[in-house]
């Protein structure tokens, strides 16, 4: 008997290992203050403004054992940490105005008549919707900060290129050709649609009687019932940026309808799953061969950044109350997480350039500066759930 | 989960069709008290395990969400095994009412998938609930084994068997889906 139930019970004991181990490794979510999150955005954000060059860009990525700049740039991701400095201020956690200032002066150098409107673009490039969409962003999150009008005029003319670049089912294209003058048929954007639909609802949020809510609603359904399919997703795209523009459409006063709701709550699960699967990773032992190296820094803030957005839409619609609880435990999680992975200035001493390594996370060694964009724009929004009497 | 969907996710979990050669007989029945105190026996660990699901996913750092992808994708693999082995031979009893543990309880009843599915469920849904929903698919264990194997039974338990493991499979790619999506 006992030898038939030997391998019985072998089996339980070698199963329940390999599903401890490759399925459910433990969810490790180190605690967290509020005080502890906002000295880690005033850290990252420290590490923007050091890596500032006379032009107003920032340091694009860097590689801290090698020692090595990235020679490369990009538009979207310079218009989103202007975006991320800004909101820094705009929630009073630091005087970031001017390091965001000077990446705003990079953008308003390079505005060109597009479409049926302005854009910002390197001199001769095609222009990109989803850098336009963020510098919109960033200059609504300026006037939010500053309270200065001084440039609605130019939120007016971004938006007025994005909406030339719908589509009649609410798509937008993702390019704008300089020479031909014309949007580039075909092309589309994983993040572009999403980024540009958020600046068209903070512009709704700024000048709620102009009606670029309505502009922004037929892109906000594309994203919720189409996009996935049309351009050719395999699953659906955790579209933080389309969070956001949903719980500010939401914070606008606009009722959302079914299908945005339905796509939201999809979203969480996302955004939920991605935070629990990060919570797996320890990066090393056997974690590192089932989980991998914990991960890039940018998809971390992003999901916290999803969820921070869904948790405040879920507080203006009542439909999706029940998501609040479950993703206050998620960006608690992401904050934890995002706290103790940022290097400290102790850390960074072993290092050449420690200015370029402190305060900012690194996907194993390198840094780039959408994962200091996207982590300190999750904090600053986790913040009321860390501090409630904020 | 809905009541029904717990209903139908133990039954084909505990899939009596399969189960059922295994059993200890008695002229061609199974013997129905070692049965159906076996059968208490799991309920009664079902309901420890149920009660405490909730404690063991935090001593185990693991959320409720997380472990229903889990138990999904066991479920998943045992679906998938039987739908390949739907035969399951006798199996070596203990001596008289013993039998109600080995094998009735373990290890016939008691299999990974019944296990992963009671912890998941009862750290989601009300504990009376789910033991009813287990209840039920013992029920179901008993009333199959007090029909008698004769004649094609068993080529029809085989095929019966490879049926509720087929609703095994959907009922874990339900719990895939709900571990991904919910929050």
């Amino acid at each position: 008997m006992r030898r038939l139930l030997f391998p019985h019970l072998a089996l339980w004991v070698l199963g329940a290992a390999l599903v401890r181990v490759a399925l459910i490794p433990a969810e490790t979510c180190p605690p967290v203050t509020a005080g502890q999150a906002r000295a880690a955005i005033a850290e990252a954000a420290a590490w923007l403004e050091r890596g500032l060059d006379g032009d107003g860009r920032y340091v694009y990525g860097y590689t801290r054992d090698t020692d090595v700049e990235s020679p490369a740039y990009n538009l979207v991701r310079h218009a989103g940490a202007v975006y991320s400095l800004y909101r820094v201020a705009s929630q009073g956690e630091g005087d970031t105005v001017g390091a965001a200032d000077a990446g705003l002066a990079f953008m308003l150098d390079r505005l060109e008549p597009a479409g049926g409107g302005t854009a910002f673009a390197e001199p001769g490039q095609r222009v990109e919707l989803g850098a336009n969409g963020l510098f919109l962003v960033a200059l609504a999150e300026r006037r939010a900060a500053t309270g200065d009008p001084a440039y609605d005029g130019v939120m007016r003319d971004v938006a007025a290129f994005i909406v030339g670049q719908r589509e009649p089912d609410g798509a937008l294209l993702a390019l704008w050709d300089p020479r031909t003058g014309l949007p580039v048929p075909g092309t589309y954007g994983i993040f572009a649609t999403g980024e540009a639909f958020w600046g068209l609802v903070r512009l709704h949020q700024i000048f709620p009687d102009e009606g670029w809510d309505d502009a922004a609603r037929p892109t906000a359904r594309y994203l919720a019932t189409e996009r996935d399919r049309r351009e050719g997703q395999v699953t659906m795209y955790p579209d933080h940026w389309a969070a956001y523009g949903m719980a500010d459409l939401a914070a606008a006063g606009e009722r959302l309808d079914g299908d945005l709701v339905h796509y939201a709550r999809r979203l969480a699960g996302f955004f939920s799953v991605r935070t629990r699967v990060e919570s797996q990773r320890t990066g090393h032992g056997v974690n590192l061969l089932v989980r991998g190296w914990p991960g890039p820094p940018s998809g971390v803030g992003t999901a916290g950044e999803g969820a921070a957005a869904l948790w405040r839409l879920a507080g203006d619609d009542p439909r999706l109350a029940e998501l609040r609880p479950g993703l206050e435990e998620d960006l608690r999680c992401m904050a934890g997480m995002s706290v103790a992975r940022q290097v400290s200035a102790a850390e960074a001493s072993g290092y050449p350039r420690p200015g370029l390594v402190r305060g900012a996370w690194f996907y194993r060694d390198y840094t780039q500066v959408d994962d200091q964009q996207h982590t300190i724009a999750a904090l600053v929004d986790t913040l009321p759930i860390l501090d409630p009497t904020r | 989960m809905n009541t029904a969907f717990l209903v139908m996710a133990f039954v084909a979990a505990v899939n009596p069709a399969r189960i059922r050669p295994g059993l200890p007989e008695d002229g061609g029945r199974a013997r129905p008290l070692p049965l159906a105190l076996g059968s208490a026996a799991v309920l009664a660990a079902a309901a420890a395990g149920v009660y405490l699901a909730e404690p063991l996913l935090d001593a185990l750092d693991v959320s409720p969400e997380t472990f229903r992808l889990a138990a999904g994708l066991v479920m998943a693999v045992a679906a998938g095994w039987v739908l390949w082995f739907p035969h399951r031979g006798p199996e070596p009893a203990m001596a008289g009412l013993g039998a109600a543990l080995v094998p009735v309880a373990f290890p016939l009843l008691v299999s990974p998938e019944v296990f992963v599915l009671a912890i998941s469920a009862g750290a989601d849904e009300p504990a009376p609930a789910v033991l009813g929903a287990l209840a039920a698919a013992l029920v179901a264990v008993n009333a199959l084994g007090a029909v008698p194997r004769r004649g094609p039974a068993d080529t029809l338990l085989r095929g019966v068997a490879r049926l509720t493991a087929a609703l095994l499979m959907v009922a874990a790619l339900a719990l895939i889906v709900s571990g991904i999506r919910d929050v």
